[in-house]
């Protein structure tokens, strides 16, 4: 078995763990060739040019490079990734002034939260796929990014716990919220 | 499992673009950078407290004499 060959059987994390240990950057590498197009392809769901998605990419990439020991295994390594480029991604849409200006679907108050419904995840596999496309455009990206963690990468509950670091009752919460933000947007879109 | 199969979140990743090639050797640049930025903290991080450790006790060790 060539060094190639053992180094293509490592487990992210494995690999993440020989990274961490000397800073390596050849091995770092690997890591980006396992997850660049998952990475750019988030990012291109963020952004609103190809020029963005580049740059964000390549921010959350060096970003990650610093960070990663940061990674302890308390979940799947591709579960924290994404994760990490979610939430790099929102802090870049909410840096951008203009936007969260014209951001009208942060609509829901106080008062609304308490009238939500509950949305039964039939009803959103049930949508179409281009005006779903505008409604995920049009709510807080936190709740893009909290919507596309679970119904789009699968990640359960207990998972999303480890990562948003809060409980089982906050996560549900906040899933609730999501999904009826982007009902909300989605009757809204023409 | 019907319902999951017709997932919309799912086909939004169903045509992924692909990844501009130049992009990895701006990565690998911007990641050799911030090794060698790494490097220099640890390197000052780790010798910082010894040499300052080593100095006083110097300094300790003369105070005696």
């Amino acid at each position: 078995m060539s060094d190639e060959d053992v180094l293509d059987a490592l487990s992210d994390e494995e690999l993440v763990a020989k990274i961490v240990k000397n800073n390596d950057p050849d091995l770092f590498g690997r890591l980006y060739d396992r997850y660049d197009q998952i990475v750019y392809n988030k990012c291109y769901g963020f952004a609103k040019s190809e020029d963005e998605a580049k740059d964000l990419t390549q921010d959350v990439f060096l970003k990650l490079f610093i960070k990663l020991r940061s990674f302890k295994g308390q979940s799947k390594f591709r579960t924290w990734l994404y994760s990490f480029t979610y939430n790099f991604c929102v802090n870049h849409v909410n840096r951008n002034k203009e936007r969260k200006i014209s951001d009208k679907a942060k609509s829901l108050s106080e008062d609304e939260d308490r009238l939500m419904v509950n949305v039964p995840d039939e009803t959103l596999f049930q949508l179409r796929l281009d005006k779903l496309k505008q409604a995920l455009e049009m709510i807080p990206p936190e709740d893009k990014s909290l919507i596309l963690l679970k119904y789009q990468d699968d990640i359960p509950i207990k998972e999303l716990m480890v990562l948003l670091d809060i409980g089982e009752s906050a996560v549900k919460m906040r899933l609730k919220r999501a999904k009826n933000r982007i009902i909300e947007a989605y009757h809204k879109v023409r | 499992m019907s319902a999951k199969s017709n997932n919309p979140f799912k086909e939004l990743e169903s045509s992924l673009r692909t990844v501009p090639p130049e992009m990895r050797q701006k990565v690998m640049n911007d990641v050799a950078m911030a090794k060698l930025a790494l490097d220099l903290t640890l390197l000052v991080a780790d010798n910082y407290p010894s040499a300052l450790s080593r100095t006083l006790k110097r300094k300790k060790g003369n105070k005696k004499d």
